[in-house]
C-alpha cells in the first residue's frame, strides 16, 4: 500500500455508501411492501395505512370495557 | 410431505439463499478492495489506475451483462406475457445504470491519472457509455411516464430491446479513436479482472433479486386492490338491484 491510496479509498467509499444506499432503500420498501400486503389480506376495507400507521395495533377491550361490550352486544341479539 | 410443507421448505431455501448471496455481496467488494490495495502496479498504468482497474472493468461487464439480462427478459414477456419477465428487465436496467454511473466516474478518475490533457467529451468511448446509461435511464422514466400495468409492461419490453443496440456500440467505442485501453493490452491483468468479476458478481445479482422481490410485492398488491375495488363495485351493483 503506498501513500497515494487517500483518494481511492475516499472513492470507494462513496461508491460504496451510494450502493449501501440504494440496498437500505430496497430493503425499508420491501418491509413497508409487505405490512402493506399483509393489512390487505386481514381485508380491513379501505386504503391499506402506509408508515408508522401500518404497525398500530388496535386496542383492545379489557376488563370492564371487554364485560360492557359483551352486555351491550348481548342486548342486542336478544333484541333481534 | 405436503404442498404446505413443500412450499414452506422452499420458502426456507430461498431465504437461506438470499443471505448467503448477501454476506458474499457485501464480503466481496471488500477483498477486491483488498486486492486491489496490495496487488502491484501493472505495467503501463500509474499505481491510481491499476487499483482502479480492477473495480471499473468487473463493474463495467456486469452493466453489459445487466443490459442484456434486460434484452432477454423484454423478448421473453413480449412471448410469454408472464409478468415476471418484466419485473426482471426493470431491475436489470436499474442495476445497470447504477453500475454504469460507477463505470463513468472511475474511468474519469482513471484518465485523470494516466491521460495528460484528456478531453472527456472528445473520448467516444465516454461520450457513448454516457449515451448508453442516459438511453436505459430514458427506460425507466418511460416506465414511470405510463399506469396501465400492461401496456407499460409492453411498451417497455419494445424500448428494452432496442436501447440494447448501444450497448454494442459503448463497447466498440474503443476502436474509434478513443484513448480507453483494451484489457488484452494491459499486462498481467487477466487473473485480476477475473477474480474481480467473481467478487463483484453477488452483488449485481443479489441488488437484482432483491428490486425483482419488491416489484412482485407491488404487483400483488395492485392487483389486491384492483379485485377488492371490483367486489366492492359489485356489491353495489347488487345493492342498487335489490333497492
Amino acid at each position: 500500500m503506498t501513500s497515494d491510496t487517500g483518494p481511492f479509498l475516499v472513492a470507494f467509499g462513496a461508491v460504496g455508501v451510494g450502493i449501501a444506499a440504494y440496498l437500505l432503500w430496497i430493503h425499508v420498501r420491501l418491509s413497508q411492501l409487505r405490512r402493506n400486503l399483509d393489512a390487505l389480506k386481514r381485508n380491513r376495507g379501505g386504503p391499506a395505512p402506509t408508515g408508522p400507521a401500518a404497525l398500530a395495533v388496535p386496542p383492545v377491550a379489557t376488563g370492564g370495557d371487554a364485560a360492557a361490550s359483551r352486555d351491550a352486544r348481548d342486548a342486542t341479539a336478544k333484541e333481534k | 410431505m405436503d404442498s404446505r410443507e413443500i412450499a414452506a421448505a422452499r420458502s426456507q431455501g430461498v431465504h437461506v439463499a438470499q443471505h448467503v448471496l448477501l454476506a458474499a455481496a457485501v464480503i466481496g467488494p471488500l477483498v477486491l478492495l483488498g486486492y486491489a490495495l496490495t496487488a502491484p502496479a501493472l505495467v503501463g498504468l500509474s499505481p491510481h489506475a491499476s487499483r482502479i482497474i480492477y473495480f471499473h472493468v468487473p463493474l463495467a461487464i456486469l452493466a453489459y451483462a445487466a443490459f442484456a439480462t434486460t434484452l432477454v427478459a423484454s423478448a421473453s414477456f413480449l412471448v410469454t406475457a408472464a409478468r415476471a419477465w418484466d419485473r426482471v428487465a426493470v431491475a436489470s436496467a436499474e442495476v445497470g445504470v447504477l453500475f454504469s454511473v460507477i463505470v463513468i466516474a472511475t474511468g474519469l478518475a482513471w484518465a485523470q491519472a494516466d491521460f495528460v490533457g484528456y478531453q472527456p467529451l472528445e473520448d467516444p468511448k465516454l461520450v457513448s457509455v454516457i449515451a448508453l446509461a442516459v438511453v436505459y435511464l430514458g427506460y425507466l422514466l418511460l416506465r414511470g411516464s405510463v399506469t396501465e400495468t400492461e401496456r407499460r409492461a409492453r411498451l417497455a419490453s419494445v424500448f428494452g430491446l432496442v436501447a440494447f443496440l448501444a450497448v454494442p456500440v459503448a463497447y466498440f467505442a474503443t476502436d474509434l479513436g478513443s484513448v480507453h485501453p483494451l484489457p488484452t493490452q494491459v499486462e498481467g491483468v487477466g487473473a485480476g479482472l477475473g477474480f474481480g468479476l467473481l467478487l463483484m458478481a453477488p452483488l449485481a445479482l443479489y441488488l437484482i433479486w432483491c428490486r425483482c422481490d419488491t416489484l412482485a410485492l407491488e404487483s400483488e398488491i395492485e392487483d389486491l386492490k384492483n379485485r377488492q375495488k371490483a367486489r366492492s363495485g359489485q356489491a353495489e351493483v347488487l345493492s342498487e338491484g335489490l333497492q
